[in-house]
C-alpha cells in the first residue's frame, strides 16, 4: 500500500505535520486535530510543498486574480 | 458483465450514457477525454432570475466584497434567498467546483440574509451567464489522484474562523472538493491549513480505501500514469 501525494503552499503546517514536536506555538492545537500528523507518521498520506501559485485549491478559499488560471487547473473549460 | 446482469435482472441498453442526474455526458474519443456539464439546469437557473442578457462577472464573489452578518434585512417573501442560494448549491456540487467558495459563503446567511447577500447570490449566478457550457473535462493529464489543500485564514468577518478547502484531482479534473468553514478559531495561518490538512487526510484515506477495493480496475488506473507516481494503492 503507498500513501495519496497531498500539496500544501504552507511550509509552517507541513513541518509540524512531519515533525512530531509541540512547541509553544503549536501547544494549544486539540488532539483530535494531531490525526492528520500520525496518518503521516503512517505513510499513508505525503505532504509535499508548492507554491502558492501552484496551489489549485485556492479557487475553493478566495477569489484571487488567478481565479482563471485556477479553474483550468481542476480541469472546468 | 452486460450478459452476467440481464441474466439475473430485467435491463434494458440504452447505448453510452449521455445524460444522468441532470448531467450531460458528452465523450470525446479522440481527445480521450470526458466532459460533465449542467447547461440546461444553469440556462433555466439564469432566465429565472432574468439575467440571460446581464454582463457577465469575472468571479463569483469578489474577495473584497466581504460578506457580513449585519445589514438591510431582505423581504424573502419577494426574493427567495433560499431558492437562489439552493440551487446554486447543487450546481457547485455536481459539476461547478469553481463556485464552491462563492455558494459556501452565501448559504452561511441563509436564515437572516440581507439585501447585500441576495445582490451578492445574482453576482454568482451572472458569473454563470458568461459559462453556461462549461464543465469537468477529465483527460487532460495522466495523474492518476492528487490533492491539494488550503485555507483562507480568518476569510470570515462575523466569526474571524478560517475557510479549509481541497481539492482531488484525477486525469486532470476535480473528483472531490469542499470548502468549509473551520468549526474553531486558527490563531495562526499555519494552524489554519494544519486544521485543512486534517480535512484533506480523512478524505485522501476514503480514496485510499476505494482503491482497494477496486483493486485490479485500479491497477489498469495505475498503469496508465506515466508521470511519477502520486497515488500508488
Amino acid at each position: 500500500m503507498g500513501h495519496v501525494q497531498i500539496y500544501c503552499d504552507n511550509q509552517g503546517a507541513i513541518q509540524l505535520l512531519k515533525h512530531p514536536i509541540t512547541s509553544q506555538r503549536s501547544k494549544h492545537i486539540d488532539v483530535i486535530h494531531h490525526f492528520a500528523k500520525e496518518r503521516v507518521a503512517r505513510k499513508e498520506v505525503n505532504f509535499v510543498f508548492c507554491k502558492t501559485e501552484d496551489m489549485k485549491a485556492d479557487i475553493l478559499t478566495k477569489a484571487l486574480g488567478k481565479f482563471k488560471k485556477c479553474r483550468k487547473e481542476i480541469g472546468i473549460e | 458483465m452486460k450478459a452476467h446482469l440481464t441474466a439475473k435482472f430485467y435491463v434494458r441498453d440504452l447505448g453510452p450514457a449521455t445524460y444522468f442526474l441532470g448531467m450531460e455526458l458528452s465523450c470525446d474519443q479522440e481527445a480521450r477525454s470526458l466532459k460533465l456539464t449542467q447547461k440546461k439546469l444553469t440556462g433555466e437557473l439564469i432566465s429565472r432570475y432574468g439575467l440571460a442578457d446581464a454582463r457577465t462577472c469575472s468571479v463569483p464573489l469578489a474577495a473584497r466584497e466581504k460578506l457580513r452578518k449585519e445589514g438591510e434585512p431582505l423581504d424573502t417573501m419577494r426574493f427567495p434567498y433560499s431558492e437562489c442560494v439552493g440551487s446554486l448549491l447543487y450546481l457547485s456540487v455536481c459539476t461547478r467546483p469553481n463556485i464552491g467558495q462563492a455558494v459556501g459563503a452565501l448559504a452561511r446567511y441563509m436564515a437572516a440574509p440581507t439585501v447585500a447577500h441576495w445582490e451578492a447570490a445574482l453576482g454568482v449566478v451572472r458569473y454563470l451567464v458568461g459559462i453556461v457550457d462549461y464543465g469537468l473535462t477529465f483527460g487532460g493529464s495522466n495523474e492518476t489522484l492528487v490533492g491539494y489543500c488550503d485555507a483562507d485564514y480568518a476569510g470570515d468577518l462575523d466569526s474571524r474562523r478560517s475557510t479549509t478547502g481541497y481539492v482531488f484531482l484525477m486525469f486532470g479534473g476535480a473528483v472531490s472538493w469542499s470548502s468549509r468553514l473551520q468549526p474553531t478559531v486558527a490563531v495562526s495561518t499555519v494552524e489554519a491549513e494544519y486544521l485543512s490538512a486534517g480535512q484533506v487526510v480523512k478524505e485522501a484515506l476514503w480514496f485510499r480505501k476505494l482503491g482497494v477495493d477496486l483493486g485490479s480496475t485500479w491497477d489498469m488506473f495505475k498503469s496508465t500514469a506515466t508521470t511519477k507516481e502520486q497515488f500508488s494503492c
